[in-house]
């Protein structure tokens, strides 16, 4: 009896003690984990938290007995605030000027605006002038296009008036918005809308600046349909067909769904006119959309129904600048007799094959064709003549024999050819031409450029084939212009550069430029009283990025896509690339690095 | 529209009045149903220990779970806060650092603060006049950008500056935050009061903008940390403030306020479903046993608890087996007691008739001859005589009884005018009423009063009454009166003698019962008329009852039912007579006999009140033979008339100790006597 009930005693302490055992175990699956695999750390939404994070400025209604200078900086500094309509800038004008005040454009002013103490005045008097100065470096048109000027003090005028009750009120101002370029950059975004080439089916950027916290999505759709700006006009055109009259967007607004897509409703211009563009259109759309938000179609409809949907994948076809595989980088060998290949994935570079590569020609600049099967154009050590070779089979054949006494220079890769520099041997003129690449079209184009009146000296034809970037030896050293063009290649061609603009205006001397995709420049040159330094700017001159420089930088290559690293050649005898982090590493011996362009 | 709500309206509210009703009762039914409900409910908890302790234990357990709740989220909200707190303050606390290095690296080089190389020459203009907006604005950028969705970053005027126009600039913050609506007044006005940073709870807004352009104000509970700065350049003061909202504090709160929902509901049910099963082990044997004492209450005293165990319970079962198996001893112990008792006075009885009868020859000889003898002997003669008349009336009333007790008497009914029945037995009465000085009134109804009686035993029931209470009515008038109604006859027999106390109505029926052990008894009779007469009413079906009061005389009445065997639900006749002095107002001397709580105050007329007391000598299960019954009754007869020659010679002082036990029918229908002789009544 006694020895039976003891085991059961020791049986229950056992099971008592398994049981403690099971819920310290349970209990130290409750704590923190110290250890574990490797796992992704996804990254939130960028665009959308974008907005969020950004400061904001609010504005301050004008105070009590407000004297002039402090209502009129009061005013200035209560536009920098982000409402749609300046509600609170407008309490700072007089009730009139309040409701016809309509500010067309933006004045970039290097730090924010000054107004000036107005000379002493009677303080009987109900009527004083504020001038308010700054340096004005940029401006924004009524049609939001970016303009950098160079820089010069300006002064504007605001005219106030006492009212009634004692208080100071503007009554007459500019009709713009004065803002620094701090404020500038918070409150305005620099978007793309996207247009086609008139000459191949490829989608143009047209950089406008728009307030980027105004339901920046419904107007970028809007602007979308009003149609090109004056800076590439001339050059592209909008599938939105306006006639016979422009489409317009029925929706109130346009915002991405779930699924990411965006669906617009159109008038029924596009449905009658021109339903086959429809494809095109939503191009058009899905490619200015997804600047701002992640969109991967676009369904245009209309009071019928739907007339087309896109998707990102397809659209992907009309993109000039995307890349369809990883591009190489290519330079000339030490020796200047052999092309030598920088594959991106790859840590050394090797020489290609057939006559790029044994030696058998001199080379002294190339350039390398986009697309799947590159071709290498090259001028030849004479620099008298032009040479084309296939990337792959290394043949070499001769396209083009520069006229005498001329060289040829800066050959860089267009639609069809070479727009290459044809420049007289004592430096004194320099001509563009374009030489057609195609066995049939081998022909030599003069080009015409308007209003130019200094030397070119290098020349880079943007990878929509709608822009090229020229660099002068005068006036500004930057140019961008747009290729129009006349006839047919086989029938009357006539080719100009027309509308040019200077995207830094404040360059005081310029060695190389380079496309960065289809609305992006690397420039190398030196600003005002700098060093020479390479930047990255828009093709409008807006948002310079400033990349780090070394010395004796000649050139800079950049690629079409934004993973691939930059090339420079320093000193014409070594190739250097981009690290991440923005530092320079030298990969090989060589000179005269090319992207694809 | 309008067309189409018309005649909807129209239907509606012509129905309001029925739909009002309807509702009202529905509104009335629900309301019964949920009273049924809890009325169960509480039926439930009357009855079952297991639901008590179930619903206690639910309820106990869910309180200590809610208070267990409330104390544990306090605690962790608590601890929560001051984690947030405490790395809020440290967060911001670098921030300022950060912001006042800034400015006073501003102080040593002014041309510092913009990017080099965006803008040649825009050291030039920030170098002559440092721009405090911008810097501002660049600052809270800078220092909100390490803080995605975790804490946003704002600037506003220092408090005192507000006023002045010359360093006036909007408040600059990040992730949308009003600043100027989401940093409490008290706070603004403490940090410009003072140096060094402050924090406070606050309500963090924030104004988004819809894509439709519309604007959102949503706002957040959250800390908020300042601290007043001066701004480099001589350009005044502002304050920094940090915003920590507590969204992922409350998200935490919650996730541990589910937690301990689930677990709390789930450990009350628990709780439940373990108090269920425990009970269950108690209760179930509990209720066995409960069973098994309604049984045995019941009578069947075989039946046992089965024990198992050893336990309480166990214990509790072997032990209430053994008090049932006691008490069945006991009882027929008692049982066979009784039996062999009736069986003996149903033989002494027996036995003593044949002496009795050579005795009675005898005596009838030396009472023939006794005016032979001296007068003392013939005296003594005289005496033999009566006491011999007495010892065989007695013996024949014994007889009776124990007949009844044996169950062996038989109805011999058929229809009879009761009416008949009385005159006859007033007629016979007569010559004792002449001689005690006192009347018989009968009132009778000019309808006969016919029922299914046996007129024998109803003509001994009444005639014993009647001569009772001529006996005891002091030589005042005897008043005999027939009633009937649809189902029942009844007669009355009222005297006005000395009457009955408080409590005697009840007794008057026992055996030997008499009101007054001293006084002398002046009548003959044996003590068991009432007792017979009671049996032959129940054998019949009916009631017997008295009722009396102190010197208002008393007053019996049979009620009989017109069918034999047919159930008695009123008497024709009220007990208590309507000259009672009660009913005459005057004060209560005396209150009608009722057994049974059951029966109304007023009237007796309820099945109670008789049953009640007929049960106390109903029938035993003594045997006789039933030969005699003939000849005792025809003795009995005699006998009362005898005795009413008699002279008073009661010598009975026996007092009534028979306690007629009121036990289940048959079983305990057993009497004691100690004494000889019972007086009349």
């Amino acid at each position: 009896m006694t020895r039976t009930r003891s085991a059961v005693g020791t049986r229950r302490v056992l099971r008592a003690l398994a049981v403690l055992w099971i819920l310290c175990v349970l209990g130290g699956c409750a704590s923190m984990p110290s250890h574990g695999k490797v796992q992704d750390a996804t990254r939130d939404d960028a665009a959308e938290k974008a907005d969020e994070q950004q400061v904001r400025v609010f504005g301050v209604p004008p105070q009590q007995d407000e004297k002039p200078t402090a209502l009129v900086e009061g005013f200035l500094e209560a536009v920098t605030s982000d409402e749609p309509d300046y509600a609170t800038a407008r309490k700072y004008l007089t009730p009139a000027t309040a409701n016809a005040w309509q500010p067309v454009g933006v004045k970039v002013i290097e730090s924010s605006p000054r107004a000036n103490t107005p000379a002493s005045s009677p303080p009987e008097t109900n009527m004083i002038s504020v001038a308010v100065n700054g340096k004005l470096v940029a401006e924004v048109a009524g049609d939001n296009t970016y303009q950098p000027i160079k820089s010069e003090v300006r002064d504007y005028h605001f005219e106030l008036l006492r009212g009634g009750d004692g208080q100071w009120r503007i009554d007459k101002l500019p009709n713009v918005v004065l803002l620094s370029k701090a404020d500038f950059r918070r409150i305005y975004t620099s978007v793309n809308l996207y247009w086609f080439s008139k000459t191949s089916d490829r989608l143009v950027p047209d950089p406008i600046y728009l307030r980027s916290r105004v339901s920046l999505m419904t107007t970028l759709a809007k602007q979308l349909l009003v149609g090109p700006t004056q800076n590439i006009e001339p050059a592209v055109e909008t599938m939105f067909p306006a006639v016979p009259s422009r489409t317009a967007i029925l929706d109130h607004t346009v915002s991405v769904d779930d699924d990411n897509a965006v669906h617009i409703q159109l008038t029924d211009e596009p449905r009658a006119v021109a339903m086959a563009e429809c494809p095109k259109m939503a191009t058009q759309m899905l490619y200015t959309l997804r600047q701002v938000a992640k969109v991967e179609s676009v369904e245009l409809t209309d009071r019928q129904g739907t007339l087309c949907v896109q998707f990102r994948t397809s659209a992907q076809t009309y993109d000039a600048a995307t890349p369809t595989a990883p591009v190489d980088g290519y330079f000339i060998g030490q020796s200047h007799r052999d092309v030598w290949r920088l594959r991106i994935d790859r840590a050394s570079p090797e020489k290609l094959g057939g006559a790029l590569g044994d030696g058998s020609q001199m080379f002294s600049q190339i350039a390398v064709s986009r697309g799947s099967q590159p071709q290498i154009a090259a001028v030849d050590g004479t620099e008298e003549k032009l040479l084309v070779g296939n990337v792959d089979t290394g043949v070499l054949t001769t396209l083009a024999q520069a006229a005498p006494g001329h060289t040829f220079r800066s050959p860089s890769w267009g639609d069809k050819g070479v727009w290459v520099l044809e420049e007289s041997k004592d430096h004194g003129t320099s001509d563009v031409v374009w030489i057609g690449a195609t066995p049939d079209e081998k022909m030599k184009v003069p080009i015409n450029i308007e209003g130019l009146g200094s030397k070119v000296t290098d020349i880079r034809v943007s990878p929509d084939g709608t822009r090229v970037a020229l660099l002068t030896t005068g006036g500004q050293f930057l140019y961008v212009g747009i290729v129009t063009s006349t006839g047919s290649p086989s029938h009357d061609i006539k080719v100009t550069i027309t509308g040019l603009r200077a995207p830094i205006p404040d360059l005081a001397d310029a060695k190389s430029v380079s496309w960065n995709g289809t609305s992006r420049l690397v420039v190398l040159g030196t600003q005002d009283r700098g060093s020479m330094q390479p930047q990255y700017v828009d093709v409008d001159g807006g948002n310079p990025t400033a990349v780090a420089a070394i010395a004796g930088m000649v050139r800079v290559a950049a690629p079409d896509g934004a993973d691939q690293p930059l090339l420079a050649n320093i000193d014409n005898n070594s190739v250097f690339r981009l690290e991440p982090g923005n530092n320079w590493r030298q990969v090989t011996l060589g000179s005269y690095p090319a992207y694809p362009g | 529209m309008s067309t189409d709500r018309r005649p909807d309206t129209g239907p509606g509210s012509a129905g309001r009045h029925p739909g009002r009703r309807s509702a009202w009762s529905l509104w009335t039914l629900a309301l019964r149903r949920v009273r049924g409900g809890v009325r169960r409910v509480v039926a439930v908890w009357r009855r079952s220990i297991q639901f008590r302790v179930v619903s206690t234990t639910l309820v106990l357990s869910a309180t200590v779970m809610v208070l267990l709740g409330i104390v544990v989220v306090g605690q962790v909200q608590g601890g929560l806060l001051d984690a947030k707190v405490s790395s809020a303050t440290a967060q911001a606390q670098g921030g300022f650092q950060v912001a006042r290095t800034q400015a006073s690296a501003i102080a040593v080089d002014a041309g510092r603060q913009t990017v080099v190389g965006t803008a040649p020459g825009a050291g030039q203009v920030a170098g002559g006049t440092f721009d405090v907006k911008e810097w501002l604005t660049k600052l809270v950028d800078q220092l909100s950008s390490g803080g995605k969705g975790q804490y946003d970053v704002a600037v506003l005027n220092a408090w005192s500056d507000t006023s002045s126009g010359e360093t006036r600039w909007g408040p600059r913050s990040s992730g949308n935050v009003l600043a100027d609506l989401s940093v409490p007044a008290d706070l603004r006005h403490e940090l410009g009061a003072r140096g060094g940073a402050a924090y406070q709870f606050t309500k963090i807004i924030r104004e988004t903008t819809r894509a439709d352009g519309r604007t959102i104000r949503t706002s957040t509970a959250g800390v908020v940390v300042g601290e007043q700065l001066s701004a480099p350049a001589n350009a005044g003061h502002y304050q920094l403030y940090y915003f920590f909202p507590l969204t992922p504090e409350e998200k935490t709160l919650g996730l541990v306020r589910g937690t301990l929902a689930t677990a709390g509901v789930f450990l009350v049910l628990l709780l439940v479903a373990i108090a269920a099963l425990v009970t269950r082990q108690v209760v179930t044997p509990v209720r066995m046993a409960a069973r098994i004492a309604e049984r045995l209450a019941a009578g069947r005293l075989e039946e046992r608890m089965r024990p198992t165990g050893e336990d309480d319970l166990a214990r509790l079962g072997s032990s209430f087996n053994k008090m049932a198996s006691n008490l069945q001893n006991k009882i027929r112990q008692l049982e066979d007691l009784s039996r062999m008792q009736r069986r003996f006075v149903s033989d002494v009885s027996h036995e003593l008739r044949t002496p009795l009868t050579t005795v009675r020859m005898a005596a009838d000889l030396i009472y023939e001859a006794r005016d032979r003898f001296d007068p003392a002997v013939a005296r003594s003669a005289e005496l033999l005589q009566t006491q011999l008349d007495r010892f065989e009336a007695l013996l024949s009333d014994l007889l009776e009884i124990s007949r009844f007790d044996a169950g062996a008497a038989v109805l011999d009914a058929e229809s009879f005018d009761l009416r008949v029945i009385v005159r006859r037995v007033v007629d016979g009465a007569e010559p004792i009423a002449e001689r005690r000085g006192s009347r018989i009134v009968i009132s009778a109804p000019d309808g006969p009063c016919v029922a299914e009686v046996d007129p024998r035993r109803i003509d001994r029931v009444l005639r014993n009454l009647v001569v009772n209470a001529v006996e005891h009515g002091e030589g005042r008038d005897v008043v005999v009166t027939v009633g009937a109604n649809d189902d029942a006859v009844a007669v009355t027999v009222r005297d006005y003698g000395v009457g009955l106390k408080p409590g005697e109505s009840s007794l008057v029926f026992n055996r030997f019962w008499r009101a007054d052990p001293a006084r002398a008894r002046t009548t003959g009779g044996t003590g068991l008329g009432l007792s017979i007469a009671l049996e032959d009413a129940h054998l019949h079906g009916g009631w017997l009852q008295a009722w009396g009061e102190p010197g208002g005389g008393s007053q019996f009445r049979l009620t009989l039912p017109r069918v034999a065997g047919g159930e008695l639900v009123r008497a024709p006749l009220p007990l208590e007579p309507p000259d009672s002095r009660a009913n005459r107002g005057l004060h209560l001397a005396g209150t009608p006999y009722r057994r049974t709580p059951r029966a109304p105050e007023n009237d007796s007329d309820a099945p109670g009140g008789g049953t009640g007391t007929g049960n106390g000598t109903s029938n035993g299960t003594g045997s006789n033979n039933g030969t005699g019954s003939n000849n005792g009754t025809g003795t009995n007869h005699g006998t009362n008339h005898g005795t009413g020659n008699g002279t008073g010679n009661g010598t009975g002082t026996g007092n009534t100790a028979n306690p007629a036990a009121p036990g289940p029918q048959g079983t305990t229908s057993y009497k004691t006597y100690k004494s000889k002789e019972g007086g009349g009544r």
